[in-house]
């Protein structure tokens, strides 16, 4: 168990410098940058934003309920427990303020952010 | 109960206070300095409007005051801020301020900006139409900027011919201090002053289509050109519009080995006019340039503009061609027997390069 506890914080932590590489070379790089806004149209144009958007806010309310109910029955770590409340907070950020953080990769940073919600929850729930 | 409440209610606020820790991004720095041009006691000469190369003595000249060309500014350009660039904040030629592509150009077809935005940002970097720009820059991002600037009106726009390479070989002065601009109020005249310069989409297909005098001429490696690869990995399709003619370029997108010379240099118009004769492009027809989003194409307009042709730019190039799924296309060289004729629909969405 605390094997794949390991495991699963390394792939969060991965996922968040992911984020902050992307944003990085979004800022930075001309390719990366025009990659990107190339991606933002594509996803636009396949999917529906406000649907995604809904089912995202949902989910993570509903982890976000469960897990200040599991902190109060001390059935989850204080650490777990801020991590997570962090984590959505951000989540909840870009998806609030959008382009005003991240300019251009706030999609990317969205999704990112909402794995790694889904993962840290599971992770929590491992005993 | 009431403790889930506060956690909760804590919780939304921190939301709050984190979204509204916003960063206004801007392109173009507004905080200017004193940097007014130095006035020369060498009498003003008259500028020839189609002389845009210009050698690294031409600049020195100028800038030591035995050339009075008038108000001047020189300028680096690529893209993105003075600390994006490969070599500004090392070394930049003395007095340079840094320009950033995205000033003259936006996504996602990468088209040249709306005439207030390109005037806007114009004046913030103390751009004018009677002041003379003299650009120089490590790839044709600044030959896309200067036509940016013909097309908008300015007189005067000069090209360092082998850049910053060709100042440094003559052992001229750099320094590595970033140079703020000095915002100018009133640009001097209607933007754009030279609409006739770009061609739209409508125009460009208008013109396959119905004037036989009419050359859309391809500035695009082999690969884009036979439809290979699209030459951008935000471009997923690869071919050329149906009708265009290759006017060669360079390796990859990012270069054009066919236009210059080994030292970095410009080729002459007459090598480059013999190399568009082999390819079968004449210069006594009409000759509008492109390539995949509008740098490429502005060098070959340069060097027809310098020589007294009045070529076009295809702004939107490729990139645009290939979002209308209805425009016809061509994938391979028309010469050749395998060369396919089709739509931009049919087209796979896999060709973008790595």
């Amino acid at each position: 168990m605390k094997k794949r506890k390991k495991i699963l914080s390394f792939i969060e932590i991965l996922l968040f410098i992911a984020i902050l590489v992307i944003h990085y070379f979004t800022e930075h790089k001309m390719g990366m940058q025009r990659y990107v806004m190339y991606k933002n149209l594509a996803f636009e144009q396949n999917y529906n934003l406000n649907i995604i958007s809904a089912i995202i806010i949902a989910i993570s309310l509903m982890i976000l309920i469960k897990v200040i109910m599991d902190f109060r029955r001390k059935n989850i770590s204080k650490r777990d427990f801020f991590v997570m409340i962090i984590t959505i907070g951000l989540l909840f950020s870009f998806m609030i303020a959008k382009d005003n953080i991240f300019k251009l990769d706030y999609k990317i940073a969205i999704v990112i952010l909402f794995v790694i919600v889904i993962l840290h929850f599971i992770k929590s729930n491992i005993k | 109960m009431k403790k889930t409440i506060k956690i909760l209610s804590a919780f939304l606020f921190a939301t709050v206070i984190l979204s509204s820790c916003g960063n206004n991004n801007t392109n173009v720095e507004s905080s200017v300095s004193s940097n007014k041009a130095e006035v020369s006691e060498v009498t003003q000469e008259n500028i020839d409007d189609r002389e845009v190369f210009v050698d690294a003595d031409y600049v020195k000249d100028v800038i030591d005051g035995k050339k009075n060309i008038g108000e001047y500014l020189i300028a680096e350009v690529t893209w993105g801020e003075a600390k994006d660039s490969p070599d500004y904040l090392k070394e930049h030629i003395k007095g340079a301020i840094h320009i950033n592509t995205d000033s003259v150009e936006e996504g996602p077809i990468w088209n040249l900006r709306k005439p207030e935005e390109l005037e806007a940002n114009m004046l913030k970097y103390g751009i004018k139409k009677d002041k003379t720009i003299i650009l120089y820059g490590p790839d044709t991002g600044v030959t896309r900027v200067a036509f940016a600037y013909k097309y908008a009106g300015v007189d005067h726009v000069k090209i360092l011919n082998g850049g910053l390479k060709a100042w440094k070989d003559k052992g001229f002065e750099t320094e590595k201090e970033e140079v703020k601009p000095t915002a100018e109020e009133k640009f001097g005249t209607k933007v754009p002053a030279h609409p006739e310069y770009v061609l739209s989409l409508d125009e460009t297909k208008d013109k396959l289509e119905n004037d036989e005098n009419f050359q859309l001429i391809s500035v695009r490696s082999e690969k884009e050109w036979k439809g290979i690869e699209s030459g951008y990995n935000y471009i997923p399709k690869a071919g050329e519009p149906k009708g265009a003619i290759w006017g060669k370029a360079g390796s990859d997108s990012a270069n054009m080995q066919d236009y210059m010379n080994e030292d970095g240099t410009y080729k002459s118009y007459d090598d480059v006019a013999k190399m568009w004769d082999e390819l079968g492009i004449s210069t006594e027809k009409e000759m509008s340039f492109y390539c995949g989003t509008g740098w490429r194409a502005t060098l070959p307009w340069f060097i027809a503009y310098q020589n007294g042709l009045n070529p076009t730019v295809f702004d939107g190039g490729w990139n645009e061609w290939q979002m209308h799924d209805e425009l016809p296309v061509q994938v391979g060289d028309p010469k050749d027997s395998n060369v396919e004729y089709t739509t931009v629909k049919e087209l796979p969405n896999d060709r973008a390069s790595k």
